[in-house]
């Protein structure tokens, strides 16, 4: 092999590795570096001071204990649920009250939870209020609405094709 | 042993008469020829103008003079074909370097990514390089874990 090729070859190889050991290094000082809070991301994303954190914090303090509370309710109702389906081929009264039960739960639920996403918004400067609940709205409730564009996507497509 | 102390003077005289610096290496006898008044070449390794015809014979014999010599004076013996070796190296360095057609580009890169500025210039640009994307990606995924932390305390997989 030739010599030049040799040099050029592991000159690139020692490059990629230098290239390659500094980037990962980084990478981790990076994440080690950052606050393992869960407030830490609002605090970092939107730029927010102390008072404004701290009145997020008094918030988001009050709503676990309630969202715990609706999960709870919800984990429950879909034990119901299944033990309403268990052995059953058909969707039956019960299992058809329950899962009217399930939705209802998971509604007040959400409907909670974007009460709570408003009351944040309204703590922080209008404009990082604003972004932030735009984004907690596409993070929680896009993701059903992906799934019922898709499934709505797909159902016209059949129907255009007989 | 007068003999010899004379002898050794004479030797040294020749040496002096090139280069009037003596050195310890086995080497500077090589060196010394090389930088005698009229340089050496492929075409004229004899420095001495008077003897054109069997040059190579003559100039043979003054380096095996010099170099015995030298060894003498210097201290260790030279190792076997010293002479032989010498001679090559100083062929080597004044021919042309060959060409061999379409790799001739690679080894002047090769030549170029080894000059030693070169080299610590582009180590430094991949390092910050490496760095700069590194601290980047890791505070994007920071960020992620950061923002999927928060999503997972306020709104439980199963209302998404």
């Amino acid at each position: 092999m030739n010599r030049s090729l040799i040099i050029l070859l592991g000159a690139l190889i020692l490059g990629a590795a230098l290239f390659g050991g500094s980037y990962f290094a980084s990478q981790r000082a990076c994440r080690m570096t950052r606050s393992a809070d869960d407030l830490s991301w609002l605090r970092a994303e939107f730029h927010l001071g102390d008072a404004e954190m701290a009145r997020i914090q008094k918030l988001h303090e009050g709503y676990l204990p309630k969202c715990a509370e609706m999960c709870a309710k919800i984990a429950a109702k879909k034990s119901e649920l299944e033990m309403a389906l268990n052995g059953t081929t058909n969707v039956n009264p019960v299992a058809q009250q329950k899962l009217a039960e399930l939705a209802a739960l998971r509604a007040q639920c959400q409907a909670q939870m974007l009460q709570h996403f408003i009351e944040v918004s309204q703590t922080m400067p209008p404009e990082p209020g604003r972004r932030y609940l735009a984004e907690m709205q596409r993070l929680t409730l896009g993701f059903h609405e992906q799934t019922e564009q898709s499934m709505s996507e797909s159902a016209g497509h059949e129907h255009h094709h007989p | 042993m007068l003999q010899a102390g004379r002898g050794r003077q004479h030797g040294a005289l020749i040496i002096n008469r090139v280069v009037p610096v003596q050195k310890n290496s086995k080497l500077r006898a090589a060196d010394k020829i090389s930088a005698a008044p009229e340089p050496m070449n492929k075409k004229n390794i004899n420095p001495d103008p008077g003897c054109a015809g069997g040059f190579a014979e003559a100039s043979d014999a003054r380096l095996g003079a010099l170099l015995r010599e030298a060894s003498r004076n210097a201290g260790p013996a030279l190792p076997p074909r010293f002479q032989e070796g010498v001679w090559r190296r100083i062929e080597e360095a004044a021919a042309p370097v060959k060409s061999n057609g379409g790799i001739t580009w690679l080894d002047a890169l090769a030549t170029l990514v080894l000059r030693p500025r070169l080299a610590l210039a582009t180590a430094t640009v991949l390092i910050v390089a490496g760095a700069l994307l590194g601290v980047r990606e890791g505070n994007q995924m920071a960020k992620q874990d950061a923002q999927a932390r928060y999503l997972a305390v306020v709104a439980p997989n199963s209302l998404r």
